[in-house]
């Protein structure tokens, strides 16, 4: 079946990866989390990253087999609210704009994308 | 007046002016804090006491609040360059709290940036040293909430906890520190490190202190959809200094130890005892599971947390970020991305699972856990440099009842050889505050810690 296909693939590519992180994988977390790292960090980063993903592989050794998939630390389940306006938690424009580096015309200026 | 040390329980008992009370705190920051760094940004002038404060039962008393509670009018940074300057355009709740029952605040307190740590020493303005002993650190990530209340440089503060940053700084600065069942303080306003996780709570004098303020900030918050329905007890009347309790010692928690810190916590097991009430021994999973569970889920949070830190809407641009924020966003990227995510990520949160119903079935048979709350005192300024990771590693016996979302205290017991305070901690049930800070009242009265004596430093 494809999804165990890709389940064994998932698989070889955790074993493969357990235990390390490379110069590699830090180049590619980075861009996706929008960082700039600079070129003597990512010569640290890689061992010092890969020291706490070999630290973490002790959960191995907990049998979770039976345990559920989500948690939630005080166990809530759905927290609902009405869909009204509440005016205690609405800032004027003047406020929410006060911040930002750069504003034009009542609005958040950023880079091009498109 | 010298009432550097005064505990506010006596402060609110006592004939003062809040004008007179702020003043003097004022002058103490002007004049201490310099040496330990508690304080960001300290006032040029004394903050003026609003009369309406004084109808609150804090009387228009000063707080320091750490740096990642949010403020409407003064900056609010949590020790990082990438929010320099930052003013929020609206205050936490618990500030609105604090403001209601008539605190004044006096200044926001420096902490590890983003509350990345166990000591403060990652913060962008400078680490805040340990009143004790200024060649160590406060301890993290609430170092200046702690240290400021240790030197006498306010009277009570406001700290957070994910795993370790309230109770550790106030162990290694000899000071009380509480951190509350996850979600009986609204985390609205709160700036998020590990949002399963973060829990606000005061650092204070004294047992009651802390009841007090506690009071004040829990209760169920619309704005924070975590936060707890249940009603807040009065707990400074409910503070029981009769009940006998069943207290558990877990040997797990005192392996890897310093000597004279199991020395001390076995002496406080010993008053416990002879007071009346009764120790069992039990076990508990192995600590350093909590590490892994939390190096794994908190570093995915923060991972997510500090994505709206984009220099578009406010604060400065992603390249602010330092070393350690930058290694947990990147730790955190890579174990929630494709192919990772059930090794890691899903892991973790089973073994938390399991962290928290362990702590569920020891508490069918007794009443609290017992243990020291740190393995070590406070480290010299630059232990860091030592360590991979070094805060998950410090906070071993702080993580587990952080993963489960329990409350504890921590309560300083004794001076080490050293010359650093040693801090002992109760970890009680669910929403069991009332027997936690039972307990540590009647083991505080018992040791009669002398809380004032590393003052004299700070004349």
């Amino acid at each position: 079946m494809i999804n165990d296909e890709i389940k064994c693939v998932l698989l070889y590519n955790t074993l493969m990866g357990k235990g390390k992180i490379t110069t590699d994988d830090v180049k590619k977390l980075a861009k996706l989390a929008n960082l700039n790292i600079s070129k003597e960090e990512l010569e640290k980063y890689p061992s010092q990253l890969s020291e706490s993903i070999k630290y973490v592989e002790n959960l191995n050794e907990v049998d979770t087999s039976g345990v559920p998939d989500t948690f939630f630390t005080t166990k809530a389940t759905n927290v609902m609210q009405e869909d009204d306006v509440d005016p205690n938690v609405k800032l004027s424009q003047s406020n929410v704009l006060k911040n930002a580096s750069r504003t034009k015309e009542g609005y958040f200026v950023v880079k091009r994308i498109i | 007046m010298n009432i550097a040390g005064i505990s506010l329980t006596d402060l609110l008992r006592k004939e003062v002016a809040a004008d007179d009370v702020v003043r003097y705190f004022y002058d103490r920051i002007r004049k201490h804090n310099s040496t330990i760094n508690a304080i960001l940004r300290p006032y040029d002038e004394v903050p003026e006491v609003k009369p309406e404060r004084l109808k609150g039962v804090l009387n228009g008393m000063p707080i320091v609040l750490k740096d990642n509670i949010i403020t409407k009018y003064l900056p609010t940074t949590a020790s990082s360059k990438v929010l320099e300057g930052f003013t929020s355009p609206y205050a936490a709740t618990i500030v609105h709290k604090l403001a209601e029952a008539g605190a004044t605040i006096l200044g926001k307190a420096n902490m590890d940036a983003w509350a990345h740590g166990s000591s403060t020493e990652t913060s962008d303005y400078g680490p805040t040293l340990n009143p004790y002993d200024t060649s160590s650190v406060a301890g993290g990530s609430s170092g200046g909430s702690a240290a400021a209340v240790a030197a006498g440089l306010a009277p009570f503060s406001m700290g957070t906890e994910t795993a370790g940053s309230i109770r550790g700084p106030a162990s290694w600065c000899g000071v009380v520190g509480l951190k509350p069942t996850y979600g009986r303080v609204s985390r609205y306003g709160i700036i998020a490190m590990g949002s399963s996780w973060d829990c606000p709570g005061p650092i204070t004098q004294t047992v009651s202190d802390a009841a007090i303020l506690l009071k004040i900030i829990a209760g169920h918050d619309k704005y924070d959809a975590t936060s707890i329905q249940e009603e807040v007890p009065d707990y400074p009347s409910l503070i029981d200094s009769e009940r006998k309790f069943t207290i558990g010692i877990a040997k797990e928690y005192l392996e890897n130890v310093d000597a004279e810190i199991l020395k001390v916590t076995r002496k406080c097991i010993e008053i416990l005892e002879k007071s009346g009430h009764t120790i069992k021994n039990i076990s508990l999973m192995n600590p350093t599971y909590s590490i892994s569970v939390y190096m794994i889920l908190q570093r995915s949070e923060v991972s997510s947390n500090l994505g709206r830190y984009d220099g578009i809407r406010y604060g400065n641009p992603r390249s602010y970020f330092h070393d350690e924020a930058e290694r947990r966003i990147v730790l955190g990227t890579h174990v929630l991305s494709t192919g990772y995510y059930d090794a890691y990520y899903k892991k973790a949160q089973k073994v938390r699972y399991l962290i928290r119903s362990n702590f569920e079935s020891a508490f069918k048979e007794v009443d609290l856990i017992f243990a020291p709350t740190m393995p070590i005192t406070a480290t010299k300024v630059g232990t860091i440099d030592d360590f991979a990771f070094y805060g998950e590693m410090m906070d071993i016996l702080t993580e587990p009842a952080a993963a489960a979302g329990i409350p504890a205290i921590s309560i300083p017991a004794s001076m080490h050889a050293n010359g650093l305070p040693i801090g002992v901690q109760f970890m009680g049930p669910h929403l069991g505050e009332v027997a936690v800070l039972s307990a540590a009242y009647q083991l505080e009265q018992a040791i009669g810690f002398d809380r004032e004596a590393v003052m004299k430093h700070y004349v």
